[in-house]
């Protein structure tokens, strides 16, 4: 997928194991990927490999791929795209969605400087 | 009756290994997949039909442009038709996939690595197999006829 902005400069990694259990609680599956996104077929948030950092998977983008299943339900990327949004816009939106969800008591294996990147990127990209 | 099959990892148009993975994203419908393992293997027990992946594996073609990678709103806003029309000739599916005479149980997979090149190896039990089962991947989901 093409890139925005660089994960592993927003926020560090969580393990493997770790990350599997994180989605099992939203109650998806975790895969390691060509390509990371959320896969509808596997119900489960892939991560590519080549997104890994020595074997640890980035917090935010632990967090917008689960984001990403959550958002199924609304056809939120579908409804974007109608909207006319630009792909940094939409991606501002699903990040003010994980920080509406963090202050609501989920990610909570998000730090507050993960939180404060986020807020930092959201600006950028709005 | 158990079979040995051996599926190499072969260079793809790159020169590039070839990837053994259960994601073959956009080439082939990934729910096609999903007996498969992080490494394209399928999961022991699993019964394989004609027609189904044995080993996934896939490769990058000439086409392959790192610039040119569906983003957000493609990845999660298209449907899989639209993806593979739009990105999947960036890639080249290099799976096996089962007949009437490699269809069967599966009991043990595994990935070796010899002589430098990695190597799928599937022991299968074919007299497993349910005669009669087909596996098509004609419409738009796979789907398995009796």
């Amino acid at each position: 997928m093409k890139k925005l902005y660089e994960y592993w400069a927003i926020s560090s990694g969580v393990t493997q194991q770790e990350a599997a259990a994180i989605t099992k609680s939203e109650g998806f599956g975790f895969e390691i990927g060509r390509i990371s996104r959320f896969e509808n077929a596997r119900n489960s948030v892939v991560i590519a490999k080549e997104a890994l950092k020595d074997g640890l998977v980035n917090r935010t983008e632990l967090a917008e791929e689960i984001q990403h299943g959550l958002d199924r339900a609304s056809h939120a990327a579908s409804r974007a795209t109608t909207r006319g949004l630009a792909p940094a816009e939409f991606h501002a939106e699903v990040f003010t969605r994980i920080i509406e969800r963090y202050k609501a008591g989920s990610y909570q294996f998000l730090a507050p400087e993960d939180i404060d990147s986020i807020r930092t990127l959201i600006n950028q990209l709005g | 009756m158990t079979k040995k099959i051996t599926v190499v990892a072969d260079k793809d148009e790159l020169g590039e290994p070839e990837e053994f993975t259960w994601d073959l994203f956009p080439v082939v419908d990934p729910s096609a997949t999903v007996h498969l393992d992080a490494n394209g293997l399928p999961k022991v027990g699993t019964r394989i039909a004609p027609g189904m992946i044995l080993v996934g594996k896939i490769g990058k073609t000439r086409k392959f442009d790192r610039s040119r990678q569906p983003n957000v709103l493609e990845l999660h806003g298209l449907s899989f038709d639209e993806l593979r029309s739009r990105f999947g000739s960036m890639w080249k599916d290099g799976s096996l996939y089962a007949n009437s005479e490699t269809a069967g149980v599966i009991e043990n997979a595994s990935i070796e690595t010899v002589h430098g090149q990695q190597v799928a190896v599937i022991l299968i039990n074919v007299e497993a197999s349910r005669p009669g089962l087909s596996y098509s991947l004609s419409g738009d989901r796979p789907t398995i006829e009796a």
